[in-house]
């Protein structure tokens, strides 16, 4: 089976459960160990907002008792640990009696649509500009330009999310200010709704893609310097093959391999830097989900979002473990190397 | 290259006139016009000489001008034609900022917590019973006439407008009011919380009367309950014919169905269309205003709530004209924006451009820390603060000093003057020698660090402040500064709103930057806060007790039975904040503002100081008064 073993495959599932579990149970403690009640903290906030509101100590001990935090830390535990295997995520406290699943099932499209389009491009791109930068036939002024679209490594992609704001947005008015589609168009699998879904999500792709491309792009010149000493690479040279032939087939192959556990493992890190880029761009994805939830102090969503991200990265992990063997056939889980 | 230099020569000449043909300045010409004239000659008649006037007619030569002829009129701008205002144009369409979005943008339904009243309904949809006014302090009729309270306070009559119609066209009446009340009694607290605590029944007397029977008297029972007073009326009446499907659940009712026309209210607007941060409304001709004669069509065809994010991207609409009301900026902020764009103006023309958000900002202390539970050293803290400097420095001069806990509406003038008059309201500077006697005369000495020291004890102050709350947070770092300057050490710690409701409630807090949302219009909402309520062993976070606290409570007991704005309520708000100054368990500090950047390119009429029809909040059920009076600018 390409390398895998049906003992190797339950011990990496094993971890998988394991890595869930510990990751929810870390959400659940982290968010009642910050001090204060989550219900009054949100009611007083609302009253800030919009002054004095009745009875609501009454409120207040009806939320507590809907919301289960009566309950014993143990006890709301052990339910919370049950509902979240079966996706039951229970109300939003702020948004009551909308379920958390039905913000979730609204929001992770577009983030996922966001992350994966961010993703992809990313790869090709970055991978393919770091062979450029790498192959040593590659004209020296062609050379000297790369290094300088890597400035907005170093940028934070909120600082390069405002930029971009200012200059497309703002100025140049090529791109709207915020929001994903407009209020013109009927959301569906039309052309014009498509169209404008592209056109709203360019400058938050963009954002996350400028600064995260140069890192892909930094990776791959650096395997690429490293696979260039190979035996393998200097018999292709020496056999006299095509240099683009040598180039595509005997070293970004092998490059490619590294690239993608990064890929996988960038997933998350992608999502975390969309939250900022969410925001500013007011996109309705998981990003400005969890800020809501944080700024509203609704635990629910907060663990919700969390867990969702968590089985994301992790389920990536773990197809990107399991497809290995399939990808590079000298990767066995047998008991040694091919 | 000569060549050259006479045709430029020429090209200008040519320009030069053309720019002068084409001036509207008065044309001179020369014409030649047939006058009658006065001649006086000397003849002779009958043998006599005589001298006699006579009309003659002569051609004459003169120059004259000619005013140019009038400019055409420019073209009427298009109108978007009733059933296709979702596609409003631009001039016709009101873009306001929603400062926050929802995760549910399609459940409007008014009660749920985080709902979407502000990004709309309850500017254009859910019209109100009863606005209060800031500035007179009266309650203005809405949908509701009048409310009139029996001598006791426990029956209240309340009068319906005559020919309210729901947007199906049903009519609006006492039957929807007592169903409202039902329903609330039923769904408590999660909705109509306080109309159940008080109403016992509700009666339909007639079609536009119902008679309320309460629970106990009181007093503000149509201010508290069914006026706009702050932000929002909570109690809004809904549609009997609807709601009473959903009565088991009516928290789970969405208030949504297009193809039913849902939501239904009574406003001018019916919800249009929605994205993840925009919510479109668009008028409605047939709206019952015009027919009851109570108010014209307003004049915008379309009004959308847009949620722009940061106020980076809030500002950059704002400058390309993609928004006409903004929510609260930063002053920063807002001399960027008009900068670009000066077409926006604000509540003032100049500093402090901010209007006054009703909950004013003070300095808690708490009176059970062994510090700081000698009133004295809290006086010493009122006098080492200087408010004006803390408008100076945290507001860049957009607010006001306080003068005392109440907000500084034209409404609580009375009683403000009346605070000032008897020697209780807050000085506007520091008077740091007087605070640093105070402190001494307790037997803190300075030390060698320049901070007071008793028993080897260091003076100090931590003051709690808001992460969220950039303003509160600047007060704070304001008012620690001024108390080192005096020796007292005075630092600030920023946590965030929850955990900071956490260490308040802990026995080591020493104080906290907070707020006031309290009476608009008297002062016993605001005075209630530090009661403690019936049976209450202190009074708020201050955690305030004592012959004074109860001698207050006892002051703050006695008012709750004057009406709102009763002008024998005057004397007894006097003794009862006797109390809270002779104890000082909190220090009023600054007037909170709001700065509200509004934009002239397309409506005016906007709320201003010189023209404060009401206050310029836009996210405030108030705002229906607002749109009823924008215009189309020129």
């Amino acid at each position: 089976m390409g390398g895998l073993t049906i003992r190797y495959l339950m011990r990496r599932i094993g971890i998988y459960l394991f890595t869930v579990f510990a990751s929810a149970t870390l959400v659940f403690l982290i968010a009642r160990a910050t001090p204060g009640d989550p219900v009054e903290s949100r009611w007083r906030q609302i009253e800030m907002d919009q002054g004095q509101i009745p009875e609501i100590e009454a409120i207040i001990a009806r939320y507590k008792t809907r919301f289960g935090l009566d309950d014993p830390l143990s006890v709301q535990y052990v339910k919370y640990l049950g509902n979240t295997a079966r996706f039951d995520f229970g109300y939003s406290f702020s948004q009551f009696p909308t379920p958390v699943w039905r913000l979730i099932r609204r929001a992770l499209p577009w983030s996922l649509g966001l992350s994966v389009t961010t993703l992809l491009i990313s790869f090709f791109v970055g991978n393919t500009v770091g062979a450029i930068f790498a192959w040593e036939r590659t004209p020296r002024f062609i050379k000297s330009i790369i290094p300088s679209t890597l400035i907005f490594t170093s940028v934070p992609s909120v600082l390069a999310a405002l930029f971009l704001l200012y200059v497309f947005a703002m100025l140049l008015r090529w791109f709207p200010l915020a929001g994903a589609y407009s209020r013109d168009v009927q959301p569906g699998w039309n052309w014009p709704f498509i169209l404008d879904v592209i056109k709203y999500g360019t400058l938050p792709v963009l954002s996350i893609l400028i600064v995260n491309v140069g890192w892909t792009v930094l990776g791959m010149r650096a395997m690429l310097v490293t696979i260039a000493g190979e035996d393998y690479v200097r018999l292709a040279e020496a056999k006299g093959l095509n240099p683009f032939y040598t180039l595509y087939r005997y070293k970004v192959r092998n490059a490619l391999l590294p690239q993608l556990t990064g890929l996988a493992l960038s997933l998350s890190g992608l999502i975390a830097g969309q939250v900022l880029v969410e925001t500013i761009f007011a996109y309705p994805g998981m990003g400005l989900l969890i800020f809501q939830g944080i700024r509203s102090q609704d635990y629910p969503v907060i663990q919700a979002t969390s867990y969702m991200l968590i089985l994301l990265t992790a389920t990536s992990v773990l197809l990107i473990d399991l497809l290995y063997p399939l990808i590079d056939p000298r990767i066995t889980h047998d008991g040694g190397q091919a | 290259m000569k060549n050259r230099n006479v045709l430029f020569v020429m090209l200008l000449l040519v320009s030069l006139g053309l720019l002068v043909a084409c001036t509207t300045e008065p044309e001179t010409v020369v014409e030649t016009v047939i006058e009658q004239v006065e001649v006086t000659r000397i003849v002779e008649k009958e043998g006599e000489t005589v001298v006699e006037t006579v009309v003659q007619e002569v051609e004459v030569t003169r120059v004259v001008e000619v005013a140019p002829p009038p400019e055409p009129t420019a073209a009427p701008l298009p109108e978007t034609p009733p059933g296709q205002y979702q596609n409003a144009l631009r001039h016709e369409t009101v873009f306001f900022d929603a400062s926050v979005t929802h995760g549910d943008p399609a459940n409007f339904n008014p009660w749920i917590l985080d709902n979407v009243r502000d990004v709309g309904l309850h500017q254009a949809m859910i019209e109100p019973l009863f606005i209060l006014n800031y500035e007179t302090g009266t309650i203005d009729p809405y949908l509701g006439l009048s409310m009139e309270p029996n001598a006791t306070f426990d029956v209240w009559t309340l009068k319906l407008r005559d020919g309210v119609k729901w947007s199906d066209g049903e009519a609006f009446n006492a039957d929807d009011v007592v169903f409202t009340v039902q329903m609330f009694q039923a769904a408590a607290p999660d909705m109509g919380a306080d109309v159940a605590r008080w109403t016992a029944s509700a009666e339909k007397i007639d079609d536009l009367t119902v008679q309320f029977n309460l629970t106990a008297p009181n007093p503000r029972f149509q201010l508290d309950l069914w006026s706009v007073k702050i932000w929002g009326d909570r109690n809004s009446i809904v549609p009997e014919h609807i709601w009473k499907d959903y009565l088991d659940a009516p928290m789970e009712f969405t208030n949504y169905d297009p193809d039913k026309g849902w939501p239904v209210f009574t406003g001018p607007y019916k919800v249009a269309a929605f994205t993840s941060n925009e919510w479109v409304y668009i008028r409605d001709d047939n709206w019952w205003g015009v027919a009851a004669g109570f108010d014209d069509l307003p004049v915008p065809k379309r009004l959308i709530w847009t949620h722009y994010g940061t106020e980076e991207t809030r500002a950059s609409a704002a400058i390309n004209n993609e928004l006409d009301a903004m929510a609260n900026t930063t002053k920063g902020a807002f001399e960027a924006i008009a900068a670009r764009n000066p077409n926006f103006i604000t509540w003032t023309d100049g500093l402090p451009y901010a209007w006054q958000d009703p909950c004013p900002r003070y300095l808690l202390i708490n009176t059970q820390h062994p510090i700081w539970s000698d009133p004295d050293l809290r006086k010493a803290v009122n006098l080492a603060v200087n408010r004006e400097q803390i408008v100076t420095i945290a507001y860049e001069g957009t607010s006001y000093p306080s003068k005392s806990h109440f907000v500084q509406y034209g409404a609580m003038d009375k009683y403000i003057n009346a605070l000032e008059a008897a020697g209780l309201a807050a000085s506007p500077t520091a008077d740091p020698e007087a605070a640093k006697a105070l402190i001494e005369s307790k037997g803190w000495a300075l030390n060698a660090k320049g901070w007071y020291e008793k028993d080897g004890q260091v003076l100090t102050l931590e003051i709690l402040t808001m992460e969220e709350f950039q303003e509160i947070r600047r007060i704070g770092d304001v008012v620690a500064e001024q108390l080192r300057k005096v020796g007292i050490d005075s630092q600030t710690r920023v946590l965030g709103f929850f955990p900071l409701l956490g260490a308040m409630g802990e026995d080591t807090a020493q104080s906290a930057i907070w707020f006031l949302c309290g009476g608009v219009n008297e002062p016993y909402v605001s005075l209630n806060s530090f009661h403690g309520g019936e049976g209450a062993v202190q009074g708020g976070s201050e955690r305030w007790t004592g012959p004074n606290w109860e001698a207050y409570r006892q002051a703050v007991d006695l008012l709750a039975g004057f009406a709102p704005g009763d002008p024998a309520s005057i004397q007894p708000t006097v003794d009862a904040y006797r109390y809270l100054i002779e104890d000082m368990p909190n220090i009023p500090l600054t007037q909170a503002s709001q700065l509200l950047p509004l934009n002239t390119t397309y409506w005016t009429n906007w709320p201003t100081v010189d023209n404060p029809y009401t206050y310029p909040a836009t996210w405030t059920q108030n705002a229906h008064l607002i749109i009823h009076n924008l215009q189309p600018a020129k």
